[in-house]
């Protein structure tokens, strides 16, 4: 019985964690935040854009980044380190287009923001 | 995002993923892969340390392709365990280089082995004469096996007809300073025999004892942490290293 737990069980046990951490993605970064989770800003920011709401926007963006922030220390180990720096990266370019006041730019970026999250564990 | 982390976490993730899968491979000695084992070796290893290090792409494709490895070299284990034409077709076959103490060229020429490497790994298995060997055959490792003619052969107790008793594996009864019993039990002895082997080579206690082992003829094989050595022989090119 040890010997089948040592040998079976506990190996078996440790390559499903391992496949369970590498795929954790997906699931964990719709979990973080609950009602704050960073998908939920998404319309509302496009609304913001849309009626042209831009210190609303700003700040809802400074939330969106703060819970992105707590994402990532979870998805890190099964994400692409490329992904992760992409998504911050249009988000700082999201925030230049609303600091600007700039609609069309800030609609391709936050459409970006969402290709991004939307890919992100896949 | 701490990518020292990262890589801390998938390198634990591929280390002991490694070491699942080179237990469920078997316990292949390096001495008995053949060509192909060795690419595959090499290739398992390079994924391994992808999954580690190559964080611009994620550690699951890694670990399928790691994965995809091991499963075929395991059902290429299993398909030549089971069909011994198969395994020849991909192991190769072994290969006559010498028969009869003569050279066999075209089978030289067919593997793309030159005399010198032949002449070589004979050397490596302390062969300088040919005229000694009756059969060399290259085995599909890539080593040679040897069979000298008769007269060549070593002289074994059988060949003057002497009697010689049973040796079978030495048993480990201490390691470390620590008694392993069960070892004990499987030989028939116990602790008070053991105890009194001890007192007869002045050893107070077992935690004196580096190592010992006791072979099949009885005979009791004792290491102590001291070995009373003051001057170790100096391997050494340079003064003062010891």
């Amino acid at each position: 019985m040890i010997k089948f737990l040592l040998y079976k069980i506990i190996p078996a046990a440790t390559l499903l964690l391992f496949i369970l951490i590498m795929n954790s993605g997906d699931y964990l970064k719709g979990l973080i935040g609950g009602e704050n989770n960073v998908s939920n800003y998404f319309p509302d920011l496009k609304r913001e854009i849309a009626s042209k709401q831009w210190t609303k926007a700003e700040a809802d963006l400074v939330r969106m980044e703060s819970n992105w922030r707590q994402v990532v220390k979870w998805i890190q180990f099964s994400e692409e380190r490329d992904q992760l720096n992409n998504f911050q990266h249009t988000a700082a370019r999201l925030q230049g287009y609303i600091i600007a006041q700039d609609q069309a730019g800030a609609y391709a970026e936050l459409e970006e923001l969402k290709e991004t999250w939307n890919d992100l564990g896949r | 995002m701490n990518e020292g982390l990262i890589v801390l976490i998938r390198g634990i993730i591929a280390f002991i993923t490694l070491l699942i899968f080179t237990r469920i491979l078997g316990k292949q000695q390096v001495t008995q892969l053949t060509f192909f084992d060795y690419i595959l070796g090499i290739t398992i290893g390079s994924i391994a340390a992808s999954l580690t290090t190559d964080l611009s792409s994620r550690a699951w494709p890694h670990w399928v392709g790691l994965a995809t490895w091991t499963g075929s070299v395991f059902v290429l284990q299993w398909i030549t365990m089971r069909s011994r034409a198969i395994a020849k077709y991909l192991n190769g076959e072994p290969v006559v280089l010498i028969m009869n103490g003569k050279i066999m060229e075209n089978a030289l020429r067919k593997i793309r082995f030159t005399v010198d490497e032949l002449l070589e790994q004979l050397r490596h298995e302390q062969i300088f004469d040919l005229g000694k060997i009756e059969f060399a055959v290259l085995e599909t490792t890539g080593k040679i096996s040897i069979l000298l003619k008769s007269q060549f052969a070593p002289l074994t107790p059988s060949d003057i007809k002497i009697a010689t008793n049973y040796q079978g594996i030495t048993t480990e009864l201490i390691y470390d300073g620590v008694i392993i019993e069960e070892n004990l039990k499987r030989v028939n002895l116990d602790r008070d025999w053991l105890d009194s082997q001890l007192k007869s080579l002045k050893i107070k206690s077992p935690g004196e004892v580096f190592l010992a082992t006791l072979n099949t003829e009885g005979k009791l094989y004792v290491d102590k942490y001291d070995d009373h050595i003051t001057a170790m022989i100096n391997l050494s090119d340079f003064p003062n290293i010891k």
